[in-house]
């Protein structure tokens, strides 16, 4: 039974882990990044992850996948719409742990098989071939880039983190059922395009699939992700989508210390402090990317572009940090719901907290550390060759910082 | 090959930080320990204590006694979860729990929106 709390936090009420209990550890990994990045700078000077790994033409879409994600689609709408108490909170339970959470381990096993799963690919198909207009009605405007699905991330996150009522089966409803009716409609309309740009679960999938140690185009191909990561599509966006993803990350944290929930906080106050967050997160990033000698204005002004891919491993250790036990466990208790069972969810996870926090540790300084290679790696190939090492020092700075606010997060809450 | 041993090295000096840390435990064998008392007292539209903390170890039970001039619901988000339903005139009405798995447990007031106390259970 999920209770909805005034102030529960990931949308899903429940138990939440402990802080982690060694301040060792956490000084330990913020110096394991510092050094890497000085020992780095020296190491290689020549770019080694610039050459793309061709696997030839990507797979038609596999159908069968089609019908496995539809009928767990139809199965979620509809204990959320028409079920009983238990597959209500079934239903939101799924939308907080499997959709939001699972998807990033999904999509580093498997790479971008989101498109194959995804049903409002599927319908747009079938609308599509049977209206004639497999192409959609109208070209997707290329200015719009990833907005809408930053727009949709933020939707998310803002329902999570902001919403008055999260846990309810209502917000959940108005949330699922716009989403639905905005992704076919602009599926139909705007074609395949659609779901590339602006389907926020899309998008996020095909974006954490590049950092994939094993898929390469949807294809079975183990490879160095270091090499796939710079395949990242850039387009308009792109950074405001990590900028929503890792802000969102640490507002959270935030959101969950002691200092933040004594002040009494209204919706509006902290849909504000949410948008300051990705706005400052993402600031900073374009701010510590440009700054470079030695590059034109125009040359300048693609360097965030060229570096936004280096955040996507920081981005996945945060979520792997932040939702370990709350996917596996909320997610037991989703399923079992999900399929009207009367079953208890194993807490083999939160029993071994020490387990948990090293793991988070590792989690949060791994990702910084492949962060680290893949941004020095690129710069090699942007920066001229006379500020390679001081055009990455802000970078560096910056990169620091955010390690030791995320793991001070994780050790304060 | 040097970029093998960077990581390598850094890897190690990871591993070594999280042994590092892991070799202060808590005191163990406190199983059978004393119940921990929490009073909560709600008048006048306001509760205390709010944002408390309190410690307690897997198995120690928690005993709120609850003095209330309003009728609301104090939810215990733990696993499980459990609700216990508030009335006025309440006096030093005693409602246990027993936290089973590690982790931190709020314990929230469902009608004045307030975190009461948050129980950090430690194994």
């Amino acid at each position: 039974m999920l209770l909805a709390g005034p102030l529960a936090t990931h949308g899903l009420g429940g138990q939440t882990d402990l802080p982690i209990p060694f301040p060792v550890a956490v000084i330990g990994g913020a110096w394991a990044l510092t050094i890497t990045f000085a020992v780095v700078a020296f190491a290689w000077r020549r770019p080694r992850f610039a050459e793309p790994v061709d696997v030839g033409r990507p797979p038609a879409i596999r159908s069968w996948l089609t019908v496995v994600g539809t009928l767990v689609t139809v199965w979620v709408y509809g204990a959320l719409f028409l079920g009983s108490d238990q597959l209500r909170a079934g239903a939101v339970g799924f939308f907080y742990t499997w959709l939001w959470v699972g998807l990033v381990p999904l999509a580093l096993v498997a790479g971008h098989v989101w498109r194959d799963l995804s049903p409002w690919r599927g319908v747009q198909r079938l609308l599509g071939r049977a209206l004639g207009r497999p192409q959609g009605y109208l070209r997707y405007p290329s200015w719009l880039g990833y907005w809408p699905a930053a727009a949709g991330l933020l939707a998310f996150v803002w329902l999570e983190l902001c919403s008055p009522d999260p846990g309810s089966t209502t917000s959940v409803r108005w949330w699922l059922g716009t989403y639905a009716v905005v992704t076919v409609v602009g599926g139909v309309l705007f074609g395949p395009r659609w779901f590339n740009r602006a389907d926020p679960f899309d998008v996020y999938s095909a974006v954490v699939a590049r950092l994939s140690p094993l898929v390469v185009d949807r294809r079975w191909h183990p490879h160095n992700p270091l090499r796939t990561l710079p395949t990242v599509p850039l387009d308009h966006g792109l950074i405001a989508i990590v900028a929503v993803l890792l802000g969102s990350t640490a507002f959270d944290s935030f959101g969950a210390s002691q200092e933040w929930q004594l002040r009494e906080m209204s919706t509006l106050g902290d849909t504000v402090a949410l948008l300051v967050f990705v706005l400052v997160v993402g600031a900073a990033f374009v701010a510590a990317a440009m700054a470079t000698g030695g590059v034109t204005r125009a040359q300048r002004r693609a360097l965030p572009g060229d570096l936004v891919h280096t955040l996507v491993p920081i981005v996945v250790g945060y979520v792997f940090a932040h939702y370990l036990t709350y996917l596996v466990e909320k997610g037991q208790r989703a399923v079992i719901d999900l399929l009207a069972l009367d079953a208890t969810p194993s807490f083999w996870l939160s029993e071994r907290p020490m387990l948990v926090g090293t793991l988070k540790v590792v989690f949060v300084v791994g990702g910084h550390i492949l962060a680290v290679l893949a941004a020095h790696d690129r710069a090699l190939l942007t920066l001229p060759r006379a500020h390679r090492l001081t055009g990455q020092l802000a970078m560096m700075v910056l990169m620091v910082a955010y390690t030791f606010m995320g793991l001070y997060l994780l050790l304060s809450v | 090959m040097r970029l093998r041993s960077v990581i390598t090295a850094v890897a190690a000096a990871v591993l070594l930080a999280g042994c590092g840390g892991s070799t202060d435990r808590g005191d163990e064998g406190s199983e059978a320990a004393e119940p921990v008392v929490l009073d909560v007292t709600i008048a006048d539209g306001e509760v205390t204590p709010t944002n408390d903390r309190v410690e307690v170890s897997v198995g120690q039970e928690v005993v709120a006694r609850v003095t209330s001039d309003a009728a609301d619901e104090l939810h215990v988000h733990g696993e499980p979860e459990a609700t216990w339903a508030v009335e006025p005139g309440m006096e030093g009405e005693e409602f246990r729990y027993t936290p089973q798995i590690p982790g931190q447990i709020a314990i929230e007031t469902h009608g004045l929106h307030a975190t009461v106390a948050t129980l950090v259970v430690t194994p």
